[in-house]
């Protein structure tokens, strides 16, 4: 059995959730389905019948506990149908928290699922873009799901949206997400096309990074891990983090929708249809698909600004979605927040380095 | 940076070279870290 892991995004909602984040990507598709049983089956029979040993599915929407406590009791009977003998079966949950109940915390501890919660601070920082679809803001909800979890012995990490509004709040926020006793963060720029409202520069990304930096020094807690700033410094060893924005490649990473439709990514899917779950005999037909072989050739051009820049093996040049070329977003462009990390790179060794200088002294 | 604000840092500067360096190393299956991926941007 290969020794490598394959993550599959699966999207039993699609896009469909209940709140009205004002930065969403998804808000044009908020309403949905949800998977069938049927499909749910084909989806983790198909995934765990392939030679993995590390099997995972990234539960993710929209919102995926809108698909209800049966959904999820049912996908985990399946996994314990379908696993193999040695197969290490991982669940990760991506959720806003406010649909969070005693019943499905349970059940996620039970199945030791990673959970990581959707916050973006205090509350009237939080709500700033995180609104009910009556416009409230969400915070309460989310706190009292984060309770819930907590009682049921689960410890979330925390993605932290960064939108043009939130900007300015980059050392309120971090301070009070460790306040929360959140360890584990990770900062998530919004990028949706470099003219929207919402949207943050490379720049501006970098300043707020920088504060969080400054501001995790000076707390001087290595148990608090930040997500953003662990990709730089993996740099410094000389390598990358598992990211699939630094790993050069997406390809071990697929999305599944309620029909049963394959995607690279939610991104992506408008360009690459790798075909449907219930169609194909097993999950690795996808990769002789025409879409699978042209999305490959993405990770075989290499842009000219790369071709010559030392951080290119760590860096893969970023996302494919998040690439840009003459100011607009184009698979074949250089990542946007590639300055950004180069920056921040430069800043963190700059520090680090006098630090261990002045250790030897 | 001034050295004062340095001063007593050292634990921290290797304590979270060596995190990143054993995320980097070993990709245990029970390791967020190795697992959570960037995907979802809200």
């Amino acid at each position: 059995m290969s020794e490598h892991w394959f993550s599959i995004q699966l999207k039993p909602v699609g896009n469909m959730c209940n709140l009205r984040c004002k930065y969403c990507y998804a808000r044009p598709h908020a309403s949905g389905e949800v998977m069938s049983y049927d499909v749910l089956e084909q989806v983790i029979k198909k995934t765990l019948q392939q030679d993995y040993l590390y099997p995972t599915f990234s539960w993710h929407g929209g919102e995926p506990t809108l698909a209800g406590y049966d959904f999820f009791y049912q996908a985990m009977l399946l996994i314990e149908k379908y696993k193999r003998p040695n197969q290490v079966v991982r669940n990760l949950i991506q959720t806003n928290a406010t649909r969070i109940t005693p019943q499905l915390a349970k059940l996620f501890k039970k199945y030791n699922f990673i959970v990581s919660i959707s916050l973006d601070g205090p509350e009237h920082i939080h709500g700033i873009n995180r609104i009910t679809r009556e416009g409230n803001n969400s915070f309460s909800q989310v706190m009292d799901g984060i309770k819930i979890l907590r009682q049921y012995g689960i410890e979330p990490s925390v993605i932290c949206t960064v939108s043009r509004e939130t900007l300015p709040f980059a050392a309120e926020v971090f301070h009070f997400l460790i306040s929360q006793g959140f360890k584990k963060i990770k900062y998530s720029p919004v990028f949706d096309s470099t003219r929207d409202e919402f949207s943050i520069t490379s720049d501006e990304w970098y300043r707020y990074l920088k504060t969080v930096f400054y501001e995790w020094f000076k707390v001087g807690d290595a148990t608090i891990q930040i997500r953003d700033l662990n990709e730089v410094i993996a740099w410094l060893l000389k390598r990358s983090i598992n990211l699939c924005s630094c790993n050069r490649t997406c390809l071990h990473w697929v999305s599944i929708d309620p029909k049963g439709e394959i995607y690279p990514c939610e991104y992506l899917r408008e360009k690459y249809y790798y075909g449907n779950i219930t169609q194909i005999e097993e999950l690795r037909d996808i990769y002789y698909t025409s879409s699978y072989q042209e999305f490959k050739k993405i990770y075989e051009t290499v842009p000219l600004k790369c071709r010559h820049c030392e951080f290119f093996k760590v860096c893969g040049n970023g996302c494919p979605a998040t690439r840009v070329r003459d100011g607009k977003i184009s698979l074949d462009g250089v990542y946007a927040f590639c300055e950004q990390r180069r920056k921040l790179f430069y800043e963190i060794e700059k520090v680090f380095k006098s630090v261990i200088k002045n250790e030897r002294r | 940076m001034e050295e004062k604000e340095i001063k007593g840092k050292e634990a921290f500067v290797h304590a979270v070279i060596s995190n990143v360096k054993e995320e980097t190393e070993n990709m245990k299956p029970d390791d967020w870290r190795a697992l959570l991926h960037n995907w979802i941007r809200c």
